[in-house]
C-alpha cells in the first residue's frame, strides 16, 4: 500500500530520505506496507473502482510567486537573484509579490518598498505587468487543458485540474502531474509545484506543505485513503478557512495540529463554531467534496484601476471611476448589451475591502451611468483610509430587447451620436486619445 | 487709547478665531494684531455657538488698542445669526442664548431671538430667519448682513424690499487667503471626512478672510450705509465688560447668622478641636487671618469648602491654604500651620487682589459625589464646573490630519505613537528626523506635508472638557457672567458620603460646564474651587477598612501618630516606598535612601525639591546634608533658608527672599513669586528684576550675588510646591507609609485597586512578591471586585480581567453573596446567566482553577460551550437548573485537552490580566538566562565600580535632557530577585532608545554606580534576551 509518493527534480528519492524528514518532524507518514510499494506507477483509483465507490484524483499545480516566476522566464539574468514586484515610481509602494531569495532577506508582500529595500539594498523591483501574467496563465492552461478538460483555474499560476477520467491516457496520477511539470518546465520555463490527492483541500495543502516545508521538493502526493494521516501532524492553520479569530478559538482550546481538531466529534465542533464546525469536522479528515469548477462565462463586465499612488482625493477616485466606466460602457456597446447593476469595490491601502452596488435601468451610455456610479462610488468610500484599488463591476447584463421603450430615441441622438464618435477615436488612437474633463 | 474714526470706516462684526472650534484658522492674537495693523479702531469677535476666547480676545483686543466688540455667531440647525452685546444687559442676554443653544433640546433659533433681545444687535444673511423676526414685528437692532462672497445681492434685495438696514460684514474665518487651506482642513476634521468630501456648506468661501476698509468699501459702491452702519453698530456695542468683583457663593448660618459671624464661630469651635485651648499665640493668629478674610469678603468662599469637605471624612487640603489657620481649623487642611511655621501670605496677604485658591482632595471614587452634592445644594442654574480647552498637541493633530489624508492606521502609530504631550513647539518634521526613537523612520511623502500642517493647528482649542475639579459658584445665576454648556460626562455618585442623602432635590445628570478654561475664569473674576481625586486617599480608606475587617483594628490617624512610628521612619529612610503617595517615584526612592532621612520635616523637603523648579539642587542638597560645607547665599538669608541647607526649595522661598534681601513688601513678593511662572508676563519680571537688584544691592549685596539668586528665583519658573502643600502631602505619604510597612498585603491591594498610581499593576505585583506576600490568581469563590489582601496573601480582584462587563463580575459577587460559594462549574452555570463570552473570560483568568483542579481551563471552555448550546436548545418551560440535573452526564464525553503550556498561558494571561500573572515572564526565560554570566539585582551593590551584565525587565521609564538639550533616559528594571535603576546616557539612549518595550526581557551591559548609597546601572549596551 503506498502512502507518499514524492517526487523531487522528476527522480524518485530513496524512502530512507523520507523516513529521515518524517523523523525531523516534517509531514510524512511511513506505514507498514510501504515495503510492498515497489514504484510501479500502477493505475489505481478510480478507474478500477468505478462503480463501487467513485473515488477522484485531483492534482493542484502551484507555481510560487508567479510574477516573479514569469518576469524569469523573460529575463534569466534575475534567476537566483532577490527580486520583487512593486509599482517603482510610487513613493508609497508596496511589495505584490517577491522571490524566494527577496523573502530570505525578510522582503515580504505588502511590505512598503523603501523598507523591503533596506532589508535588501539589491534587490530587483520590477513593475507589476498584469498582460504578460495573463497571456502566461493562458499559455499555463492550454497545457494543463492537455491533460484533463477539468481544470479550475485559481489566481494567476494556481489550477486545479481532475484528472481522474485521464488516467489512462497518462497513467498514475502522479506520472501526470510529473509529466505535467515537466512540459511545463519545458515549454514555459516555469517550476510548478504540484500536489495530488483525492480531492482538492488535500491537494491544496500537499502543495502548500512543499512551499513552507520542503523547498527541494516538487511533488506531493497523499494517496486514497491517507488524507487523514498526511493532515494529521500539519498545524491546523494549513486548512483553508482557519484564519486568524478560529485559529485563536483553537488555540484557546488548545488544538495546535489537526490531529487533535480531528480528535474531537463534530456536534463538539458545532457547538463552538456553528455550521463551519462541520466543515472544520470534514476538512480536519481530509474529506472535501467540491468539484472541481471549470469557470462559467462571466456575466459580468470586469475593469480595475490600481493606483501608482494611494490616494483619498475624491475628485481623482472618481476621475479614474469614470475612466473605467468609460471603457466598461464601450465593452456594452460592442457586446450591444445593457446592464442594470452598476458595483464599485474598493481596496483600501491597509488592505481591507469596500463595495457598494446600485441598480439603474438599463443603459449603455457613460452619461446614463455617471451619476448612479458616483452616488455607489460615496456608498462604497465609507472611511477616509487611502484607496490602492478600484473595481468596477457592471452586471445585470441583457440584450436591449424590450428595455429599449425606456429610452425615447429623440431624447439623447446627440449623446449617442457622441458616444459614437467618441468610440470610433477610441478605436483608432487608443483609450487615452480623447477624455471628458469633469466640473467638480 | 483706542484710535479715532475715519470717515466711512467699517468695522468687521463678524470674525471668527479658532476659538470657534475647528472652524476658524487664526489665533485670536494674530487676529487682534492684523486687525491692528489695517487700522482698524473696534473689532468683534463672533466665534460659533460660544464665548470661549473671550478673555483672551478682551486682554488681546485693548493689548493692540482695539475696542473689543462681544459677541457671537449662532448657528443651529439651519439658522444662523450674529449677535452682539450692547451691554452688560446684552452680554448676559447673549450668555442666556449661548445656555439655551447649548443645554435646551427645544431651543429653536428663530422663536428664541422672537422673544430674547434684550439689549442685543442681530445681524444676519439668513433669509427665513430675518423674514420671521421681521414678520414678528422686530424693527430695532435687526441688521441683513450683506457678505460679498455670499449671496450677496439676493440679500441685499432682501433687505432692501423688506426695509430692513443692511450691515457689511466679511464672515471672516482666517486671516489670509492662504490660511483657507488651515479652514478645510480643519473642517475635514471636525467633520471625520476629507479634504475633498466636505459638504459645501460646511466650509467658509476661500474669499473670507479679513480685508482692510478700503477693499471693502469697493464691494458696497451701491450701498455705502453697509459700511457706515457697521461702524454706527461697533459704536452702540462699545461698553467695558467687567464684572469688578470677584464671583463668589453666598452663604448664610444656619440660623441665618451673616457669613462673618458664622465663620468666626466655626473657627472658635475648631481650635479647641484642634489645640484644646487658646494660646496667645493662636488666638493672634486667628484674629489676623479672620480680619483679613473679612476685609476681603472671602468668608463665604471659606464656609462653602468648609461645608463641602465636611460631606467627605477623608480629604487632604492642598496647595497654599495649608497655612491658614483658619482652614486648618475648619477641617479643610491638617497641617498646624504653626507648629510647622508655614508662610501666611503666600495664601493671602492685604495687597493681593485676586481671590485665594484652596484646593482639596477628595478619594477619587467619591469626587462625583461631592460635586453632585454642590450642584444639588446651590442649584443647577448656580454651579458650572470650569472647562479644559483640549488642544491639538502635537500628536493628535499629527493624527487628525494624517487621518484626513487617509493614511493607514498602523502608518499614522509608527509616526506619532512615539511623540509625547512634552515635545515643544518646532520644527516637527525636523524633530522626527533626529529623535532618536525615530531610529530607522522615514518620512515619506505625504508626511512632510502633513508634519508642516500639524504644527500650524497646534495649540489649537479642539472641544471643551471638564477641568478635573474647578467648580465655580455664583450667587445670582451663572448666566450673569458666562455662558454654561453641558459636558458629555455624567456626574456618578457611588453614594460613599457619610452623611448619605442630604435630602437636597435631585436633578442633574450631566455635568454642566462654563465656557472658559481656568485661565480666563480667574481673569473674569470667576473664583474656583478646587475638587481634586486623589488616588492615595481612596488607598488609605481601603486599606483601613480592610484591617478593620481582618483584625477588626480601627486605625485612627488622630490616635496613631505615623509621624512617630519608627518602622515607618525606617522603611521611608531607605526608600522602600513602591505604593506609598508621592514617594514611590524612582527618583524620589532614591532621594530617600541617598539623604537616609524618614523624617516628616525632611520629607517635606524632598517632597518639594523634586519638583522641576529646585530639582537641579538636589545633588547639593543631599551633599550639604551629609555634612559638606556651603556658604549662605547671603548673610541676611542664612536664617530664613536654614531648615532647607541654604537652598530655595519652596515656592514662597522666593517672596521670603525678595522681603528679606530686596525689602519688597508681602504683597509685591507675592506678585513676583507668581509672575516669575507665566512665561507672557516677561515685561513685568523685568521691572521686578530691576527692583531686585536694586534692592538687594541696598543692602550690600554685589551683582554677582544679587545674580546668582536672581538665577534661583528664576528656575521657580518651573512647577514647584508651596511648603503647606508639600507637608500636606508628607502627612499622606506618612499614613500610606504606615500602611505599607504594619499591614502590606492590604496595602498594595488598595493601591493596585485604586489604579493610577505611578507604576502599573505588573509592577506593583512584582513588588508584593518581594515584599514576602504570596500573589494569588483571581479566584470565582475568592477574588472580589477589587484586589484584595490578607495576612501575607494578595488575591487579585476581579476588576483585573480585560472586557468582561461590569454586570457579570456584578452578578457573580452579588449571587455568591446571596446564595454562598460555587460549589462547582456546573453550579457556577446554573445560578448565573450572562453572557458566554465573560464565562470565557472568567475560565482563560483561572478563576475556577481552585474549584475545578483536575479540570484543564480548555477542558471547563468544553464544559461551556456545551452549556451554552444547550441552553439555547432547551424548551422554555424547563428551568435551566433542571435541565443539568438530568443532563450532568453528558460533559463527560466532551474532549479533554490539556492544561495550557506556559507559552500559551502567558498569551492568554496577557491578553486577559494585561500581563503574565501566575508567574514572572522571566522564569519563562529560565534556561536561557542560565546560560549567562549575570549579576542578579539584588547583588548589585556587591558590584561597585564593576562592568556586568544583568536581566532586566522593563518597569519605568523617565526622558530628560541634559544641559546640551540632549536627550538621556533613566529607566528602571527589574528582575525576580530586585527592582534595579539604569541611566541611559545621551549616547547610549540615541541608539537604543527604540528597542525599548515591556514585552520583552533585555541583557543589559554596563558599570555599577553608587552615590550616597543609592545604586545605578551605567547602561552601555542592551539587547534583548
Amino acid at each position: 500500500m503506498k502512502l507518499l509518493f514524492i517526487r523531487a527534480g522528476g527522480t524518485r528519492r530513496p524512502i530512507s530520505m523520507w523516513c529521515g524528514m518524517a523523523l525531523q518532524g516534517f509531514i510524512f507518514l511511513i506505514i507498514p506496507g510501504l515495503a510492498a510499494w515497489a514504484g510501479t506507477g500502477r493505475p489505481f483509483g478510480a478507474l478500477t473502482l468505478i462503480g463501487k465507490t467513485m473515488s477522484r484524483t485531483i492534482l493542484h499545480i502551484d507555481i510560487n510567486d508567479f510574477p516573479v516566476a514569469v518576469e524569469r522566464v523573460l529575463e534569466p539574468r534575475l534567476r537566483q537573484r532577490p527580486v520583487a514586484v512593486a509599482i517603482e515610481t510610487s513613493s508609497r509602494a508596496l511589495i505584490a509579490a517577491r522571490s524566494r531569495e527577496a523573502a530570505a532577506n525578510g522582503v515580504q508582500r505588502g511590505m512598503p518598498l523603501h523598507q523591503a529595500l533596506k532589508y535588501c539594498p539589491d534587490l530587483t523591483v520590477l513593475p507589476p505587468n498584469e498582460d504578460l501574467y495573463r497571456r502566461a496563465t493562458t499559455a499555463l492552461l492550454q497545457l494543463l487543458g492537455r491533460f484533463t478538460p477539468v481544470i479550475e483555474p485559481l489566481r494567476f499560476g494556481h489550477a486545479y485540474l481532475d484528472l481522474t477520467g485521464s488516467c489512462r491516457l497518462f497513467g498514475s496520477a502522479v506520472d501526470a502531474a510529473a509529466r505535467a511539470q515537466r512540459e511545463i518546465r519545458n515549454r514555459l520555463r516555469l517550476d510548478a509545484v504540484a500536489g495530488v490527492a483525492s480531492n482538492k483541500l488535500v491537494s491544496k495543502v500537499a502543495s502548500d506543505v512543499i512551499i513552507v516545508a520542503s523547498p527541494q521538493t516538487a511533488l506531493c502526493d497523499v494517496n486514497h485513503g491517507e488524507e487523514q494521516r498526511f493532515l494529521a501532524p500539519l498545524q491546523v492553520g494549513y486548512l483553508p478557512g482557519v484564519q486568524k479569530t478560529i485559529r485563536s478559538q483553537l488555540t484557546e482550546l488548545n488544538v495546535h495540529r489537526i490531529q487533535e481538531l480531528a480528535g474531537i466529534k463534530s456536534e463538539h465542533l458545532q457547538m463552538v463554531f456553528g455550521r463551519f464546525g462541520l466543515l472544520l469536522f470534514q476538512r480536519a479528515r481530509g474529506i472535501d467534496d467540491r468539484p472541481v469548477q471549470p469557470p462559467r462565462r462571466s456575466p459580468e463586465i470586469v475593469e480595475t484601476a490600481e493606483l501608482a499612488d494611494d490616494c483619498n482625493d475624491f475628485d481623482h477616485l472618481r476621475r479614474l471611476t469614470f475612466a473605467l466606466l468609460a471603457r466598461a460602457t464601450r465593452r456594452l456597446r460592442r457586446d450591444q448589451l445593457f446592464t442594470q447593476r452598476v458595483t464599485v469595490e474598493i481596496r483600501y491601502a491597509d488592505y481591507r475591502d469596500a463595495s457598494a452596488h446600485s441598480r439603474t435601468a438599463a443603459a449603455q451610455n457613460d452619461a446614463e451611468l455617471r451619476a448612479s456610479t458616483e452616488a455607489t462610488l460615496q456608498n462604497a468610500l465609507a472611511r477616509r483610509v487611502r484607496v490602492r484599488k478600484i473595481t468596477l463591476r457592471l452586471g445585470g447584463l441583457g440584450p436591449a430587447s424590450s428595455q429599449l421603450g425606456l429610452f425615447p430615441a429623440q431624447e439623447n441622438p446627440k449623446t449617442e451620436a457622441l458616444t459614437r464618435a467618441l468610440d470610433r477615436i477610441r478605436d483608432r488612437f487608443g483609450d487615452a486619445a480623447i477624455r471628458f474633463g469633469y466640473a467638480a | 487709547m483706542p484710535r479715532p474714526h475715519q470717515q466711512g470706516d467699517f468695522i468687521h462684526l463678524h470674525v471668527h478665531s479658532n476659538y470657534s472650534l475647528c472652524r476658524g484658522a487664526n489665533s485670536i492674537e494674530d487676529i487682534c494684531g492684523r486687525a491692528s495693523e489695517m487700522g482698524f479702531s473696534h473689532l468683534a469677535l463672533t466665534d460659533t455657538n460660544g464665548i470661549y476666547g473671550l478673555a483672551w480676545f478682551l486682554q488681546e483686543a485693548r493689548a493692540q488698542n482695539l475696542t473689543p466688540l462681544v459677541g457671537a455667531f449662532l448657528q443651529h440647525r439651519a439658522n444662523h445669526a450674529v449677535m452682539l452685546a450692547k451691554n452688560l444687559t446684552g452680554y448676559r442676554t447673549l450668555c442666556r442664548t449661548l445656555t439655551a443653544l447649548h443645554g435646551d433640546e427645544a431651543f429653536h433659533l428663530i422663536d428664541w431671538l422672537k422673544g430674547n433681545r434684550e439689549q442685543v444687535i442681530l445681524l444676519s444673511d439668513d433669509l427665513a430667519l430675518l423674514e420671521a423676526l421681521h414678520q414678528a414685528g422686530v424693527r430695532d437692532d435687526l441688521y441683513a448682513e450683506i457678505v460679498p462672497h455670499r449671496n450677496r445681492h439676493k440679500t441685499l434685495q432682501f433687505a432692501r424690499k423688506k426695509n430692513i438696514p443692511p450691515v457689511a460684514s466679511q464672515a471672516a474665518y482666517f486671516l489670509d487667503r492662504k490660511d483657507f487651506e488651515v479652514h478645510r482642513l480643519l473642517r475635514a476634521i471636525d467633520l471625520n471626512t476629507t479634504l475633498t468630501r466636505i459638504p459645501a456648506h460646511e466650509l467658509a468661501s476661500p474669499e473670507a478672510h479679513l480685508i482692510p476698509t478700503a477693499e471693502m468699501q469697493n464691494y458696497f459702491p451701491d450701498c455705502p450705509e453697509a459700511i457706515t452702519n457697521s461702524k454706527r453698530i461697533a459704536e452702540q456695542c462699545t461698553f467695558d465688560l467687567n464684572f469688578g468683583k470677584n464671583i463668589f457663593p453666598s452663604f448664610q448660618g444656619p440660623e441665618g447668622q451673616d457669613a462673618q459671624t458664622y465663620l468666626q464661630q466655626q473657627v472658635e469651635r475648631g481650635v479647641i478641636w484642634r489645640y484644646g485651648s487658646f494660646s496667645p499665640e493662636v488666638r493672634q493668629r486667628m484674629d489676623f487671618e479672620l480680619d483679613l478674610i473679612n476685609r476681603k469678603g472671602f468668608a463665604p468662599y471659606f464656609l462653602v469648602v468648609a461645608d463641602a469637605v465636611r460631606q467627605a471624612p477623608r480629604t487632604c487640603g492642598r496647595g497654599s491654604a495649608a497655612s491658614s489657620l483658619v482652614s486648618y481649623s475648619l477641617g479643610i487642611t491638617h497641617v498646624d500651620p504653626i507648629k510647622y511655621d508655614l508662610f501666611f501670605e503666600r495664601f493671602l496677604n492685604p495687597g493681593r487682589v485676586d481671590p485665594p485658591d484652596i484646593d482639596v482632595d477628595f478619594p477619587w471614587d467619591e469626587r462625583d459625589d461631592i460635586i453632585d452634592y454642590l450642584f444639588r445644594k446651590y442649584g443647577r442654574s448656580c454651579v458650572a464646573m470650569i472647562a479644559n480647552h483640549n488642544c491639538f498637541k502635537a500628536r493628535s493633530a499629527v493624527r487628525e490630519i494624517a487621518k484626513v489624508y487617509g493614511m493607514p492606521d498602523r502608518e499614522i502609530g509608527l509616526i506619532s505613537k512615539k511623540m509625547t504631550s512634552y515635545w515643544q513647539p518646532g520644527n516637527l518634521e525636523q524633530l522626527i528626523q533626529t529623535h532618536p526613537v525615530y531610529k530607522g523612520t522615514e518620512l515619506r511623502p505625504p508626511w512632510p506635508e502633513i508634519l508642516q500642517h500639524a504644527e500650524k493647528i497646534r495649540g489649537y482649542p479642539r472641544h471643551l472638557s471638564i477641568h478635573c475639579g474647578g467648580v465655580v459658584i455664583a450667587p445670582e445665576g451663572l448666566d450673569h457672567y458666562c455662558a454654561v454648556q453641558p459636558a458629555k460626562k455624567i456626574l456618578r455618585p457611588a453614594g460613599v458620603l457619610t452623611e448619605g442623602d442630604t435630602g437636597l432635590p435631585r436633578e442633574l445628570e450631566h455635568v454642566q460646564v462654563v465656557h472658559w478654561e481656568k485661565d480666563q475664569s480667574e481673569d473674569m473674576g470667576l473664583v474656583k474651587m478646587d475638587i481634586l481625586g486623589n488616588r492615595s486617599l481612596a488607598v488609605i480608606r481601603d486599606a483601613r477598612r480592610a484591617v478593620l475587617d481582618n483584625y477588626g483594628i480601627d486605625l485612627d490617624f488622630n490616635r496613631i501618630n505615623p509621624l512617630q512610628d519608627e518602622a515607618t521612619r525606617a522603611m521611608l529612610a531607605r526608600g522602600d516606598t513602591i505604593g506609598v503617595f508621592y514617594v514611590e517615584s524612582p527618583a524620589m526612592r532614591q532621594l530617600q535612601r541617598k539623604t537616609g532621612k524618614g523624617d516628616f520635616e525632611h520629607l517635606v523637603i524632598h517632597s518639594s525639591i523634586i519638583r522641576p523648579a529646585a530639582a537641579v539642587f538636589i545633588e547639593e542638597y543631599v551633599r550639604r546634608l551629609r555634612g559638606g560645607a556651603y556658604k549662605p547665599l547671603h548673610p541676611t538669608l542664612e536664617n530664613l533658608l536654614k531648615e532647607t541647607y541654604g537652598i530655595m526649595v519652596y515656592q514662597e522661598d522666593v517672596s521670603k527672599v525678595a522681603i528679606a534681601l530686596a525689602g519688597f513688601d508681602s504683597s509685591s513678593a507675592d506678585d513676583l513669586r507668581k509672575i516669575v511662572t507665566k512665561k507672557h508676563k516677561r515685561h513685568q519680571l523685568e521691572a521686578y528684576k530691576v527692583q531686585f537688584f536694586m534692592g538687594a544691592q541696598q543692602k550690600g549685596a554685589d551683582a554677582e550675588t544679587c545674580e546668582k539668586i536672581w538665577e534661583m528665583i528664576l528656575s521657580f519658573a518651573e512647577y514647584s510646591f508651596c511648603k503647606p502643600h508639600s507637608a500636606s502631602f508628607a502627612l499622606v505619604s506618612f499614613q500610606s507609609a504606615y500602611l505599607r510597612v504594619h499591614y502590606p498585603a492590604e496595602f498594595i491591594a488598595a493601591v493596585i485597586s485604586n489604579q493610577g498610581g505611578y507604576y502599573s499593576a505588573f509592577a506593583y505585583i512584582s513588588e508584593a512578591r518581594r515584599m514576602g506576600l504570596q500573589v494569588l490568581l483571581p479566584d470565582i469563590n475568592e477574588s472580589e471586585q477589587k484586589y484584595s489582601g490578607r495576612g501575607k496573601k494578595v488575591r487579585v480582584g476581579l476588576m483585573q480581567l480585560k472586557g468582561i462587563t461590569q454586570n457579570a463580575v456584578k452578578t457573580v459577587l452579588a449571587e455568591r453573596q446571596k446564595n454562598g460559594l460555587f460549589a462547582s462549574f456546573a453550579d457556577f452555570l446554573s445560578r448565573v446567566t450572562f453572557d458566554a463570552a465573560d464565562i470565557a473570560i472568567f475560565i482563560k483568568a483561572g478563576t475556577f482553577d481552585t474549584l475545578e483542579p483536575h479540570k484543564s481551563r480548555p477542558e471547563l471552555l468544553w464544559h461551556l460551550y456545551w452549556w451554552q448550546s444547550h441552553k439555547k436548545s432547551a424548551p422554555a418551560t424547563g428551568t435551566t437548573l433542571s435541565l443539568f440535573e438530568e443532563n450532568t452526564v453528558l460533559p463527560d464525553e466532551l474532549p479533554k485537552p490539556p492544561a495550557y503550556s506556559s507559552k500559551e498561558l502567558w498569551q492568554m494571561e496577557e491578553e486577559i490580566l494585561g500581563f503574565l500573572l501566575s508567574q514572572h515572564p522571566l522564569t519563562l526565560y529560565k534556561e536561557q538566562i542560565q546560560r549567562l554570566r549575570h549579576v542578579k539585582g539584588c547583588d548589585l551593590h556587591k558590584h561597585i565600580g564593576e562592568h556586568v551584565h544583568t536581566i532586566g525587565w522593563f518597569i519605568t521609564a523617565k526622558v530628560v535632557s541634559t544641559r546640551h538639550k540632549q536627550l538621556m533616559e533613566f529607566i528602571s528594571f527589574e528582575d525576580t530577585t530586585a527592582i534595579y535603576e539604569t541611566t541611559f546616557f545621551p549616547k547610549v539612549y540615541t541608539r537604543f532608545a527604540y528597542m525599548m518595550t515591556d514585552k520583552r526581557p533585555f541583557l543589559l551591559q554596563g558599570r555599577v554606580d553608587e552615590q550616597f548609597g543609592a545604586i545605578y546601572l551605567n547602561v552601555e549596551k542592551i539587547q534583548f534576551l
